[in-house]
């Protein structure tokens, strides 16, 4: 965290003749001093950045006057221009470099062994080649007027020591992929693939969740006696709202600003002594889309922390401005340490109580802070209680699914089924979903939850093939967390192929706010789906979020009618306008219209009437065990039949 | 990134929108220029605007002046502490008050003022122990050494995110950096407020050279003290105006000091000891 370069090496002579003076004499007891700094400084560089800048500044206190280019090789062998300084002349170095590669000069210096100097009209290059015995990273360039002989070992060499350092950095990969590509043309930064050598967050420069874990469980285990680990958890309130209103690129940007002040405040005198821990005992990462937090080791002062979370919001409280709007964001924050928690501390229990003190300052009100209490514990948060008790559920198989029937209207016939979740913990009594998914999103453990009521539906539906049942299909719900990960459709494809289910007998129903949650990757999780052979079924249809956008850009098969529309039919006109609305324009679009939760015969004549298609509720088929539902829609048991032959 | 200079020009013109100094602080400086004034005026004059009067008590009351007993009304504060240092009272409590409800950008307001004042503290305490006349007047260079910054981010907070982020990148101290995509730096646009602002010419040159001590023209004590009271500052980490490193120490500057390096704990632990309780005065309600 506290790299910072020796100041020698940060500001190279401003003049130019101030070194290059005594150069022509003797310059080796100079260029010693250089390289013994490099050697110093090159190997605690964390990013590529940093360690370019750093080259770049050694460089320029042996030639003053000299320009500085890296490029590297990326997979496709392309050299690729990183790094440039001064910033200002990026324009002049990436023309240089292509005119040095169409003339065969990047060619020349990796046959000679590393270097090649080249004269141009009016300046001379030195590009040196930065590779170690084992790769060849990519080219270094110099520009300068004049760039004396005695020079270019020197130089050569500082490049050499450079090379050392991005093995270490890249763990010997040949290449360096560019991330997000070579650059931004619309005034965006140069700044280049910070992330590739620690896990750095490219947008705010700061570490990642996982890094910070690490941190965290090191320093725990290190536990220095008499002092406390400690957490602050910052999550910015409603910040959705900022990229819904100002778009996604106001939005990053802020949060860039909103992360630099933060650390800005951390890296304080005042914080150290208030809390008792030097600079390197502080972490702060982006550990969340819009949430930071701090780990601090070796603290002296744990009661303290709570002045830190004062401090920052005083910080933040003075707002921001993006492009001459004033914005006023508010943090909710969550602090925990080590000391106020009985037992052996992890990283995960200590993050697990920062979150619920996060919790509660949301709850709260937001925009304050809130410190964690072992007494919660005792009292039992509901929260944590249920999230455990699903991971034993996971584990001790205590889910079990509940099938609602589907029928055709017309004529009752049964075209499908509902796939529901139950949990049966000891008492025996059935929780319905509504008490444990909320839950179960909010740690995280709907995937595996999800994962696992696939499964089991292929199990059944390859079950019902072998006894020779119907080859109903069965709709099953895919969460919003579920939908915005990049392998949703690969993982259901797999389990679905694993088991032998084609897909034909799999719906999947998803909500149109789970589409909003991450849309482009909705999009691209259901067209995948999709073209895979998937029913895609809009669920909870009208009440969602942006209703009829889903229609029309996603790939869908057909609409489930919430029970909104339904439950007061026979009462309210509005809502039979309504559902004959929705009806009649997915009959026009084609799209076939599942009607949900009918509870009396009134609403499923009117449903039938107005050419609703499909229907489920109380009054068609209550949700059932899957014994029950074999045995009420499946009777004449064709296993039977087959063995009286 | 394509070099979008932006010329100094553009920038001096522009100092015309940022905030100007309230009206009090006029009357109060025209009121302090005159032959006959005295403070009973100068103490109606402040009177006469609440907020003003209510801030320069707060800070009279702060650390800054070591007041052995709470004062309460304005002329006694102006009795106490004296026609020299009002005069800086005056200005500095009309800046900051001028900027202060300026939302920035990744630097906050209150960072960079808990820069300027610790780096006042520190020059004045510098000045202090070199025992030099009227030190008082060197809290008041060390305060607003960093100005021109408050006008680039607030004039052009685009191109000084960008600065920023190079800066955190390495690529060099921030008003090189600065230098590359302004063409100018936040000492000269600081000497130019302060200029336009009819301050005198010796706080100009200072926050105009507090990073170029070499400069024969302006090699004044103040600009020294300025320059060794930032670096001090910067490696304190006592907020910031956006620099993250410390500036490096220019031998001219810290001969002029003569001050020997077991000088400094004392002045280390004065200005710690001084600023949080006066940057509270100045920014909170």
């Amino acid at each position: 965290m506290n790299l910072a370069l020796h100041p020698r090496l940060l500001s190279p002579a401003d003049s130019p003749g101030e070194h290059s003076q005594s150069t022509p004499i003797n310059v080796y007891p100079f260029a010693f001093d250089i390289l013994r700094e490099a050697i110093g400084r090159f190997p605690a560089c964390r990013t590529l950045g940093e360690l370019f800048s750093a080259l770049s500044h050694c460089a320029r206190l042996l030639l003053p006057s000299a320009q500085t280019a890296i490029l590297l090789r990326q997979p496709d062998a392309c050299f690729e221009l990183v790094f440039s300084a001064p910033i200002s002349a990026r324009g002049h170095l990436r023309n240089l470099s292509e005119r040095l590669i169409d003339s065969g000069g990047f060619a020349q210096a990796v046959r000679q062994g590393g270097h090649c100097i080249e004269a141009l009209e009016d300046e001379a290059c030195l590009l040196h080649t930065i590779a170690t015995p084992r790769h060849i990273y990519g080219m270094a360039i110099w520009v300068a007027k004049d760039i004396p002989a005695l020079l270019r070992q020197p130089l050569g060499a500082l490049v050499d020591i450079a090379a050392l350092s991005l093995d270490r950095l890249q763990g010997g990969a040949e290449s360096f992929l560019l991330s997000g590509g070579p650059e931004t043309h619309n005034g965006g930064a140069c700044t280049l693939l910070d992330d590739i050598a620690i896990p750095a967050d490219q947008l705010t420069g700061l570490a990642h969740r996982t890094h910070f874990i690490q941190f965290l469980q090191k320093v725990l285990l290190d536990g220095t006696p008499n002092t406390a680990v400690g957490i602050i958890l910052l999550d910015v309130d409603g910040f959705h709202r900022v990229n819904r209103e100002f778009g996604c690129e106001t939005g990053d940007r802020l949060l860039r600003d909103v992360a630099l002040r933060l650390d800005t405040a951390l890296r304080s005198q005042f914080v150290y002594d208030t809390i008792g821990a030097a600079e390197c005992d502080l972490c702060f990462a982006r550990t969340g889309a819009d949430e930071f937090g701090l780990a601090v080791a070796r603290m002296r002062h744990p009661q303290r922390l709570a002045e830190i979370a004062t401090h920052l919001h005083s910080h933040v409280s003075e707002g921001f401005v993006q492009q001459d709007t004033k914005l006023y964001l508010s943090i909710s924050i969550g602090l925990a340490t080590s000391h106020a928690i009985s037992g052996a501390v992890s990283a995960q229990s200590l993050l697990r109580s920062a979150d619920s003190a996060l919790k509660r300052a949301k709850l709260g009100g937001r925009n304050q802070h809130v410190v964690y209490e072992s007494i919660w514990d005792e009292a039992g948060s509901p929260h944590l209680r249920t999230e455990s008790l699903l991971q034993e559920a996971l584990r001790k198989d205590q889910f079990a699914l509940y099938l609602q029937p589907l029928f055709r209207l017309d004529d009752m016939a049964l075209v499908g089924a509902e796939v529901l979740l139950r949990l049966r913990i000891s008492d025996g009594i059935p929780l319905p979903p509504s008490s444990f998914i909320p839950v179960a999103e909010s740690t995280g453990q709907i995937v595996e939850i999800g994962e696992w009521v696939l499964r089991r539906a292929c199990h059944q539906i390859r079950d019902w093939n072998l006894r020779g049942f119907p080859p109903i299909a069965l709709s099953i719900n895919v969460s919003a967390i579920e939908l915005s990960r990049t392998d949703l459709s690969t993982r259901i494809r797999h389990i679905a192929e694993q088991e032998g289910v084609p897909p034909e007998r799999l719906h999947i129903e998803i909500t149109e706010t789970a589409i909003a949650r991450n849309e482009e990757q909705a999009l691209i999780n259901l067209e995948a789906l999709r073209a895979a052979g998937f029913e895609i079924w809009i669920d909870d249809f009208g009440t969602g979020y942006s209703s009829l956008k889903s229609i029309k850009h996603f790939p869908i098969s057909g609409l489930k009618l919430d029970r909104e529309f339904v439950h007061d039919l026979a009462q309210n006109p509005a809502t039979q306008v309504i559902a004959s609305s929705i009806l009649s324009m997915a009959r026009n679009l084609g799209y076939p219209v599942v009607a949900e939760g009918i509870e009396n015969a009134d609403q499923f004549e009117f449903l039938r009437q107005q050419g609703c298609d499909r229907g489920q509720g109380f009054h068609l088929g209550r949700p059932v065990c899957i014994q029950v539902f074999e045995n009420r829609f499946f009777p004449a048991r064709p296993q039977d039949e087959g063995s009286e032959n | 990134m394509s070099a979008s200079e932006i010329p100094k020009q553009q920038i001096l013109e522009r100092l015309g929108e940022l905030p100007s100094l309230p009206s009090v602080y006029h009357r109060a400086r025209e009121a302090m220029d005159d032959p006959n004034g005295s403070v009973e005026t100068l103490a109606q004059i402040i009177g006469s605007d609440p907020a003003m009067a209510s801030r320069l008590l707060r800070v009279a009351n702060s650390a800054l002046y070591g007041l052995p007993a709470k004062v309460d009304s304005v002329w006694r504060a102006l009795t106490i502490i004296g026609m020299g240092e009002t005069r800086s009272l005056i200005l500095s409590t009309a800046v900051v008050t001028a900027f202060r409800d300026m939302p920035l950008g990744a630097v906050s307001m209150r960072s960079f003022w808990e820069h300027s004042i610790a780096c006042g503290i520190a020059a004045r305490t510098l000045a202090r122990r070199m025992s030099l006349d009227n030190p008082e007047r060197l809290y008041l260079v060390g305060l607003l050494h960093d100005i021109g910054r408050l006008c680039l981010f607030i004039l052009e907070p685009a191109a000084m995110s960008t600065v920023l982020q190079a800066h955190r990148e390495r690529q060099g101290q921030l008003h090189e950096i600065e230098r590359q995509i302004f063409s100018t730096d936040h000492a000269e646009i600081g000497a130019a407020l302060l200029a336009r602002w009819s301050i005198p010419p010796a706080y100009c040159t200072a926050a105009q050279a507090h990073h170029d001590v070499m400069s024969p023209e302006s090699t004044t004590v103040e600009t020294a003290l300025t320059h060794v009271a930032d670096i001090i500052v910067n490696s304190l980490r006592i907020g910031t105006s956006g620099s993250r490193w410390v500036p490096v120490l220019d031998d001219t500057a810290w001969r002029m000091t003569r001050l020997a390096p077991s000088d400094l704990p004392d002045i280390v632990e004065t200005t710690i000891g001084t600023t949080r309780d006066v940057t509270s005065a100045f920014l909170e309600q």
